[in-house]
């Protein structure tokens, strides 16, 4: 398999981890955890801090963030080197949004470690 | 010609780039009938009216692919589209979209024939010697002909090339014509390609880069179905095994 069909084999698969964790997500947020409570940064069972202690949820935001670092900034790599063609401009292009996407990782990962250790 | 005779109003656009001229449109009044073309009706402007307007056109019966044009904004071959089935009194025709322009309707086919040519359309075989001796000829069962034949009846008319919004912006991408051929071939069991095909679009401007906008299997004047190859070949690429 070429890289490109790698790298787009991992987009599709991304998309599905997108639609699942996302899925859990919400349904966490809106259909399982009472509404009220899940605003809420005390120690109740689904306020935000224990739903990140909650390390299959905490876990499922992890993929959910690392799916969404991949997939959005893959899809505007795709957009990027469409609109324009040229060796520099791809290598520009490729560059950019691998800082890009692993600066959001490390910032979201952060996030949701902090959170759990309080 | 047969029925009644009818007027429409020819848009015709007009560009010269040798004389660094601007593009403009010229309008003809021309009597039509039911059966009349839209290739008839611009000879009749050549004719009759204006023997400086340029048009490419050989078979006048949709098979050599060499009248395409945008006919009221759809890329179509001119000599396959009645004037009557338009329904409209205003004819606007320009050269086809995605091509530059050579003058006024007649389009630059040298990239799109240079995309074609790079897929090697032609079948591939380890054996060379053996595909050159003319006592040898290649067994081929109704199943597989069936998986590449629809792909054959290309014409090469451009159609959808003019049609496909990937190629409108990315000048790399090879083309849903010049794909489905790549199809044709990798699929066609005499072939002996496989992956060497592939490879040929397997980087970041080729087949993976269509956006399934499915508009070159709507322009398609011979049934020919690009989006389907595509998707086939895309299948290939990505799962690596031959299927169909
Ligand atoms: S696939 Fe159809 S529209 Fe495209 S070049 Fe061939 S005949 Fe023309
Ligand atoms: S003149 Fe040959 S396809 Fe129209």
């Amino acid at each position: 398999m070429s890289r490109e069909a790698r790298i787009m084999m991992l987009h599709y698969i991304t998309g599905l981890v997108i639609i699942v964790a996302g899925a859990i997500h919400l349904a966490t947020v809106f259909l399982v955890s009472p509404y009220e409570e899940s605003l809420r940064f005390d120690n109740t069972p689904w306020s935000v801090i224990n739903v990140y202690r909650n390390s299959l949820l905490a876990g499922s935001l992890e993929a959910l963030l690392l799916a969404v670092a991949f997939h959005g900034f893959n899809g505007l790599r795709v957009i990027l080197l469409e609109l324009h063609q040229g060796r520099t401009w791809t290598r520009a292009v490729n560059v950019a949004v691998t800082v890009a996407a692993i600066a959001v990782v490390i910032n979201g990962t952060k996030t949701i470690f902090i959170a759990s250790m309080l | 010609m047969s029925g009644k005779l009818q007027e429409v109003r020819l848009r015709v656009y007009r560009y010269d780039p040798s004389n660094g001229g601007r593009p403009r449109y010229d309008i003809f009044s021309v009597p039509v009938k039911k059966d009349t073309t839209v290739l008839s009706a611009l000879l009749y402007v050549k004719e009759k009216l204006d023997p400086t307007l340029s048009i490419r056109f050989s078979c006048r019966m949709a098979t050599c692919g060499s009248c395409g044009m945008m006919i009221n904004g759809l890329p179509r071959l001119a000599c396959y589209t009645l004037v009557s089935q338009l329904k409209s009194k205003t004819i606007t025709v320009q050269p086809l979209n995605n091509f530059p322009v050579v003058k006024d309707l007649v389009a630059d086919f040298t990239d799109f024939f240079g995309k074609h040519r790079a897929m090697k359309p032609y079948l591939l075989r380890i054996d060379t010697y053996e595909q050159e001796k003319s006592n040898i000829s290649y067994r081929q069962t109704d199943e597989e002909l069936l998986k590449y034949i629809q792909f054959a009846y290309c014409i090469r008319c451009g159609l959808c090339y003019a049609a496909c919004p990937v190629v409108a912006t990315d000048k790399r991408f090879p083309g849903p014509q010049a794909l489905s051929q790549l199809y044709r071939y990798y699929i066609d069991s005499r072939d002996e390609g496989g992956g060497e095909r592939l490879e040929v679009v397997s980087d970041s401007h080729g087949v993976l880069r269509c956006h399934f906008a499915g508009s070159c299997s709507q322009v398609c004047p011979k049934g020919v179905d690009p989006a389907l190859a595509i998707q086939l070949l895309r299948r290939e690429l990505l799962f690596g095994r031959r299927t169909g």
